[in-house]
C-alpha cells in the first residue's frame, strides 16, 4: 500500500452571519475494498463498536445524540446514525453528513476517524 | 488531500491521527495521538510563509466560537509557536495541553493533564496544523 491512498481527516468549520457550520471530512483509502475483509477478520468491527460504547460512557450526552453503526460485508462501515435521521453515509469513499448539527458532527467525526485508522491498521498489518 | 511520502519507511497507520479512549474501573481518559512528518522542520518555514500560523489561530478561534455552549471546550487555550519547530504547544487551562515531543521515534504531540472532554479541541487544532504542514512540499 502506498501513501497516495492516505487522506488526512479534517473537521471543517465555516463561519457566517447565521453562525458556524461544521463539516466532518473523513475519507476511506482508495483500496478500502481490499482492506475490509482483513479488517473484519481481525475483529475490527468489534473494536470500533467497543470504541463507540466507550465514547458513550465517557462523553455521555454532552456531544449529541446516541450513535449506531451500520455495516456492509463488502464496504465495511457504511453509516453512522446519530439519533433517528442524522448521520454520516459512506459515498464515493467519503463519509457524507446529513442533518448533522455541530455537536453531533464531532461525535460522528471521531467514530469515522477511528474506523479509518483501524481499517488502515488491521487491513495492512 | 493525498499525502506524498513523508513516512515511506514506516507503517502508514501509525500516522493516521486518533483520539484514543481509555475506560475502565480506575480511569476514563481521552488521549490524542497525532504524529508529525519526520521532516516537519523543513516544512515549518514554508508553512509560516504561507500564513499557516494565522490560519491555525483563526481555526482555533472559530472552533471556540462554534462550540461556545460546551463548557469543557471553553478552557483558556493558547498556541505557542517557535521559529524552527512551528507549533510547539497547545496549552489548555493552566496545566494541561499538548506538547510537541521528539524523544521517541518520530515527532508527535503528547497530551498532559488533559481531562477527557477538553482533549477534543486540541486534537482538532493539532490535526489541522499537521494537515497544513502536509500541504507544504
Amino acid at each position: 500500500m502506498t501513501l497516495e491512498y492516505f487522506e488526512y481527516p479534517q473537521l471543517i468549520i465555516n463561519t457566517g452571519q447565521d453562525g458556524a457550520s461544521i463539516t466532518p471530512k473523513v475519507t476511506v483509502p482508495s483500496n478500502y475494498l481490499l482492506l475490509v475483509p482483513r479488517f473484519y477478520k481481525r475483529k475490527g468491527k468489534e473494536d470500533v463498536e467497543e470504541y463507540l460504547r466507550n465514547f458513550g460512557r465517557i462523553v455521555g450526552g454532552r456531544l449529541g445524540a446516541p450513535m449506531h453503526l451500520h455495516w456492509n460485508d463488502q464496504r465495511g462501515l457504511v453509516h453512522i446514525g446519530v439519533g433517528l435521521e442524522r448521520g454520516l453515509d459512506l459515498a464515493n469513499r467519503e463519509f457524507i453528513p446529513h442533518n448533522l448539527g455541530a455537536l453531533n458532527a464531532i461525535g460522528a467525526f471521531l467514530i469515522a476517524n477511528y474506523y479509518v485508522g483501524e481499517l488502515l491498521k488491521r487491513g495492512t498489518e | 488531500m493525498a499525502i506524498d511520502s513523508p513516512w515511506e519507511d514506516l507503517p502508514l497507520f501509525l500516522f493516521y491521527p486518533s483520539l484514543d479512549l481509555i475506560f475502565d474501573e480506575r480511569e476514563k481518559l481521552i488521549l490524542p495521538n497525532i504524529r508529525l512528518p519526520p521532516d516537519y522542520r523543513e516544512r515549518v518555514p514554508i508553512f509560516y510563509e504561507r500564513k499557516g500560523k494565522e490560519k491555525i489561530e483563526e481555526y482555533m478561534s472559530n472552533l471556540m466560537g462554534a462550540f461556545k455552549d460546551i463548557s469543557a471546550f471553553q478552557a483558556d487555550m493558547r498556541l505557542n509557536w517557535t521559529e524552527d519547530q512551528g507549533l510547539r504547544n497547545i496549552r489548555v487551562g493552566i496545566h494541561g495541553g499538548l506538547d510537541l515531543s521528539e524523544e521517541r521515534s518520530s515527532p508527535r504531540f503528547e497530551g498532559h493533564n488533559l481531562e477527557w472532554l477538553n482533549a477534543i479541541p486540541p486534537f482538532f487544532i493539532a490535526t489541522t496544523y499537521v494537515r497544513e504542514l502536509l500541504k507544504v512540499k
